[in-house]
């Protein structure tokens, strides 16, 4: 139980850094999806400090905390941490695990996330067209949700199927 | 059978197309609505409320079905059946009061008489089959025949009547008989169609078993003959290609669908066998081509009503009614693939399995089109949005496939019933690969003559001024801004179209070009449409220039200015009926004494002023008046010659030699330093030197000869080194009304302050002169290059130095680097906003590419400065709904695009929010573990 505990504390301990911390905090999520992003666009930023993110003149949007991935990577993080602790009974694992959980999650946020800004540029580019501008916002929302919940289910499904086979 | 009276299926037949129905018809009636008569407006709201209220009962009944569980009745089939039919039926008889005469055409969405028929359909369809199959209808159950003979029937009498009965007719006034036989029509096709699904339901339930035994002597043709058949007769003659040819109900002459169709047919053919690896791999076959077969569903599904007419007036017509066989059956077919790959695989994995091979040809055609927009963003940024500095490389074959394919698509029909272009492909091609713009023919022209050598014809010279036209009276006033320290100056006109009878045409048109100075800017416009005094709308220029043509085919009331090149502005006023005058005005901002001169009359505007030089971090003006204080000095000039380097050119090489070498022994100072550049589709420059020739030779000789750009190059190159010489650009080619040049380079005139000459050079050695600033200029022989021009020097802020025309005008030149003005500098209507948005265009002239974003930037200052641009228009139109169009169109030009800025419209790819990720996951862990509980139940 203490374990459970443990991953959900720190989880509530993430989340209120995430709302004290400074936009340059997020670095270590944000500058790989940078990265890919200016990869697969083509576009480039520039660090914009009164907005405290990273702009893309070409795509005309801004990447900042907000879209970091952090609220995927906790949810991400105690989905896994809960759904693992229960198959392992040796408590000098379940420490490790939580941290293993806390890093693998971070790693599947960096695809996911990445993927997600991706999806919502593109839908973005194409929808953008012919809808009103006060549709794109939603739009943006549904992508979002559409995209980490997929993503949250797929790994649940996967980690399950494959914690239930083994052991 | 089930599944068919499954109530959700109606949110997805029903409740989705009629949401897509409303946004396409709101939006149409948006734009139209100003135009519309009080009797159009109530019949767009009762149709409208219709609509409304029968998608809302449709969808409570859908709901409350769901929820009780309960299948989709047959008295809701029936009725459905009768609404939606009346519904289009009405729709088609109110057409012209829908649309009346008063609304241009232009106005309204050229698919959207269609709309009603394709979104309605699939409720209709579902209807009429949900009845056939329910409805027991004991002889045809019994002899399926009989319902077979019945469907023919109905056809048949048809042709009888139209060519026997209805010749004899003498019909009465009124709509009566009209009436009589479209509501004879729509029935009688709705009871073809219900008993040839009957005869079908009947004779398949039936005679499963035979069926099955023969089931090669009825699907051969039905899989494989008949869709190739139809293939055929459409595109007639097969395989023919091009973007001439396009078949009755669409272009489907590409080898893919000849190919597809074979092996769909192929497919479907092969006996089920029962061997597990064997039938998976074929489930997933004909998973893969279930796509195509669905394609020609959907593309029929509209002239389904119209079978029966097609049957009477073209023999083959019932080949219409093979997809929506074709359909049931591969549905059919793949359902008991499933069926029985259940029993040996996962549910779930083969269900995942078929929509991945569902998938492949949608993806692939989705891949394909992206490359062709990769290749046709390449092809344009090198054409129209370049960095004068690089070097560009593009695959020619990957241009030609995608300009061949853009042609096909760009197909259009004047019969508005038939598609043009590949059905459904089409649109998507435009949406992907054009951003549902057009590439125009004459831009198609000329990127293949720049990539391919085939002949390029120059736009001719528009000239649209009627002689009947003239201004009849000019006045002017200026004002001294004392906060500005500038002119704020207006002319007005009075223009008027002469009375007498001889005009050619009912209405006249004033047009006319004339010459802005520098640092003199248009800062508002007005036109008097009737009594009231239009201003200007200022506008995005292609969009108000596609107004304005529209609202001239009207003969309507549109006023238009607009940059051509340089400073060139033209200025256009529409209609003049005889005898009539019409009053308009033009203000400008300027800083020094200006005289514009309109149509032979030459107008003085403003008065002194200080005249001070202003350096901005843009641009540099440099007034009239320090001009005179400024160094005289002479650069150097030297050769820089343009060879063409385009198709069948390989044995010019010695000739051009020749004349090169002539010239350069006449000219031996200016042979000194002197550059070549080789130029096909690309240019290589190098310095002149006796190996050249070797270089030339080496070249494919497979492209246009693109002057246009090689000739900007060398300006920009000669700009951007600052050096104290300057390039006297001499082409050499054998047929220069072949190369590919826009006309004039009065843009890059900043760059060439020294002459507005540049020489092409004749086989005898003779030196023609062209313009450099002006198309219509005449070509002269000249007998002795002067090489002694001088200009004057400026020095700049940061000690780099620019050189001025040597005359009388102010000059407003860029600083040579990439410039964006901030938008906190832009103010309404000011001087130094002007000269600011200027240093942006000019910086774009330099850098098209480095600042093809920014090209939206200077639209929005410019609407905010009120102060036209070139890539702005003022233009006054007549009315709101002309207002709402121009707004529609100028949204879908720039939103190819994105504004500069961080603005209301910057979107942030923020993350869906902590509480509600949590919501759904755990709504969906819920549902996991409830089903877990059942399980272990």
């Amino acid at each position: 139980m203490i374990y459970y505990a443990a991953a959900a504390g720190l989880f509530v301990i993430l989340k209120l850094v995430f709302s004290f911390a400074h936009n340059t905090f997020f670095g270590f999520m944000l500058a790989p999806v940078i990265v890919i992003i200016e990869l697969f666009t083509g576009a480039s930023c520039v660090y914009m400090p009164e907005s405290g993110g990273w702009y893309f003149g070409a795509l005309n949007i801004l990447i900042d905390k907000s879209c970091s991935g952090y609220n995927f990577w906790l949810l991400c993080f105690i989905m896994i941490s809960f759904l693992t602790l229960r198959y392992f009974e040796r408590s000098s694992y379940k420490a490790p695990l939580i941290l293993a959980a806390l890093f693998f999650s971070y790693c599947i946020t960096l695809f996911v996330n990445t993927s997600r800004i991706l999806a919502s540029i593109l839908i973005q580019n194409r929808i953008g067209g012919f809808l009103p501008l006060k549709y794109s916002a939603l739009i943006h929302e549904a992508c979002g949700i559409a995209t980490n919940l997929g993503f949250l289910i797929i790994i649940y499904i996967l980690i399950e199927k494959f914690l239930t086979r083994r052991y | 059978m089930k599944n068919l009276f499954n109530p959700k299926l109606l949110f997805i037949i029903n409740t989705l197309p009629i949401t897509v129905l409303f946004f396409l018809f709101t939006s149409q009636y948006g734009i139209i609505n100003s135009l519309l008569g009080d009797e159009s407006r109530r019949l767009w709201l009762i149709f409208g409320l219709l609509l409304f209220v029968m998608a809302v009962l449709n969808f409570l009944y859908a709901l409350w079905l769901t929820l009780k569980k309960k299948g989709v009745s047959i008295r809701y089939c029936a009725a459905a059946l009768v609404c939606y039919i009346t519904f289009i039926y009405f729709y088609t008889i109110f057409m012209a009061d829908f649309f009346p005469a008063e609304v241009p055409r232009w106005l309204i969405d050229e698919h959207i008489v269609l709309y009603p028929g394709t979104f309605l359909m699939p409720t209709i369809f579902y209807a009429l089959f949900s009845l056939a199959v329910s409805i027991r209808f004991e002889p045809i159950d019994k002899k399926p025949w009989k319902g077979f003979l019945l469907a023919v029937a109905i056809p048949v009498l048809w042709y009888l009547f139209f060519t026997i009965l209805l010749p004899l007719w003498q019909p009465r006034e009124g709509n009566f008989f009209m009436h009589t036989t479209a509501v004879l029509l729509v029935g009688s096709t709705v009871a073809f169609l219900f008993f040839l699904i009957k005869v079908l339901y009947a004779v398949i339930s039936r005679h499963m078993g035979v069926l099955r035994k023969y089931r090669l002597v009825w699907l051969i043709p039905l899989a494989l003959i008949l869709p190739l058949v139809g293939l055929v007769l459409n595109n007639k003659p097969p395989f023919a290609g091009g973007a001439e040819m396009s078949g009755v109900f669409g272009n489907f002459t590409n080898y893919w669908f000849y190919i597809l169709a074979v092996l769909n047919g192929v497919l479907i053919c092969l006996p089920n066998l029962q061997n597990k690896p064997y039938r998976f791999i074929l489930f997933l076959a004909r998973s893969i081509t279930f796509v195509y077969t669905l394609y020609f569903f959907l593309v029929f599904l509209p002239f389904l009503p119209a079978s029966v007419l097609f049957i009477i007036a073209w023999g083959a017509g019932f080949l219409m009614l093979t997809p929506l066989l074709l359909f049931v059956i591969h549905i059919n077919i793949l359902s008991a693939d499933f069926i029985f790959l259940k029993e040996h695989f996962q549910k779930y994995s083969l269900a995942a399995a078929s929509v991945a091979c569902f998938l492949v040809i949608p993806i692939v055609i989705t891949a394909v089109y992206l490359r062709d927009r990769v290749v046709l963003s390449r092809a344009l940024e090198y054409m129209y949005t370049p960095d004068y500095s690089e070097n560009y490389s593009i695959n020619k074959s990957s241009v030609k496939k995608t300009l061949m394919n853009i042609e096909i698509n760009k197909e259009r029909r004047d019969f508005f019933l038939f598609p043009a272009g590949t059905p459904f492909l089409s649109s998507y091609f435009n949406w992907l690969v054009l951003d549902n713009l057009t590439l125009s023919d004459a831009k198609i022209s000329v990127i293949k003559a720049v990539f391919f050598g085939e002949p390029f014809k120059r736009a001719a010279l528009e000239n649209i001024r009627n002689s009947d036209v003239a201004i009849s009276k000019i006045s002017s006033q200026s004002g001294y801004d004392k906060e500005q320290d500038v002119w704020r100056s207006r002319i007005d006109l009075e223009i008027t179209r002469k009375a007498y009878g001889g005009a050619r045409t009912v209405f006249g048109e004033y047009a006319t070009v004339f010459d802005l100075p520098d640092g003199c800017w248009i800062s508002d416009y007005y036109l008097y449409v009737g009594d009231t005094k239009e201003y200007g709308i200022l506008a995005e220029k292609k969009a108000a220039m596609w107004v304005f043509g529209k609202i001239r085919e009207r003969n309507q009331d549109p006023g238009l200015l607009h940059y051509l090149t340089g400073n060139k502005v033209a200025f256009r006023v529409f209609p003049f009926s005889a005898g009539e005058t019409r009053k308009t005005g033009i203000e400008f901002l300027h800083k020094e004494p200006v005289i514009i001169s309109l149509d032979g009359h030459s107008v003085k505007l403003g008065g002194e002023t200080a005249g001070d030089n202003i350096e901005t971090e843009g641009a540099l003006y440099v007034s009239a008046r320090q001009k005179q204080q400024l160094k005289h000095v002479k650069r150097k000039p030297y050769f820089h010659f343009i060879i063409d380097a385009s198709r069948d050119n390989r044995e010019s090489a010695e000739r051009f030699a020749d004349r090169i070498g002539a010239l350069t022994k006449k000219y031996v100072a200016l042979a000194e330093n002197a550059r070549i550049s080789f130029v096909d589709t690309y240019v290589y420059t190098k310095m002149l030197d006796d190996n050249w020739i070797e270089g030339y030779k080496s070249l494919p000789f497979d492209g246009g000869f693109y002057l246009d750009r090689a000739v900007r190059k060398v300006l920009f190159d000669s700009y951007k080194s600052g050096e104290a010489a300057y390039p006297i650009i001499v082409v050499v080619t054998d047929r220069f009304d072949d190369a590919v040049f826009s006309g004039d380079f009065a843009d890059f005139k900043f760059a060439f302050p020294e002459s507005d000459l540049f020489f092409e050079l004749r086989d005898s050695g003779r030196l023609l002169t062209h313009s450099l600033v002006k198309d219509s200029a005449p070509i002269k022989q000249i007998m002795r290059l002067n090489e002694n021009r001088q200009v004057l020097e400026y020095k700049l802020a940061d000690g780099s130095i620019v050189y001025l025309p040597d005359n009388n005008s102010p000059s407003v030149v860029p600083k040579g680097h990439i410039y964006n003005a901030n938008e906190a500098e832009i103010k309404e209507k000011s001087w130094m906003t002007g000269l600011a948005m200027q240093g942006m265009w000019q910086s774009q002239i330099l850098h098209p590419k480095s600042s093809l974003n920014d090209s939206f930037g200077l639209i929005k200052y410019s609407f905010l400065s009120k102060i036209m641009m070139p890539v702005t228009s003022y233009i006054v139109v007549e009315n709101e709904a002309q207002k709402a169009m121009l707004a529609k169109k100028q949204k879908q030009a720039l939103s190819s695009g994105k504004p500069l800025d961080l603005d209301e419209e910057t979107q942030r790819m923020s993350e869906p929010g902590l509480l509600i990720s949590t919501l759904l996951l755990a709504i969906f862990l819920r549902i996991v573990h409830r089903k877990k509980k059942c399980k272990f139940a």
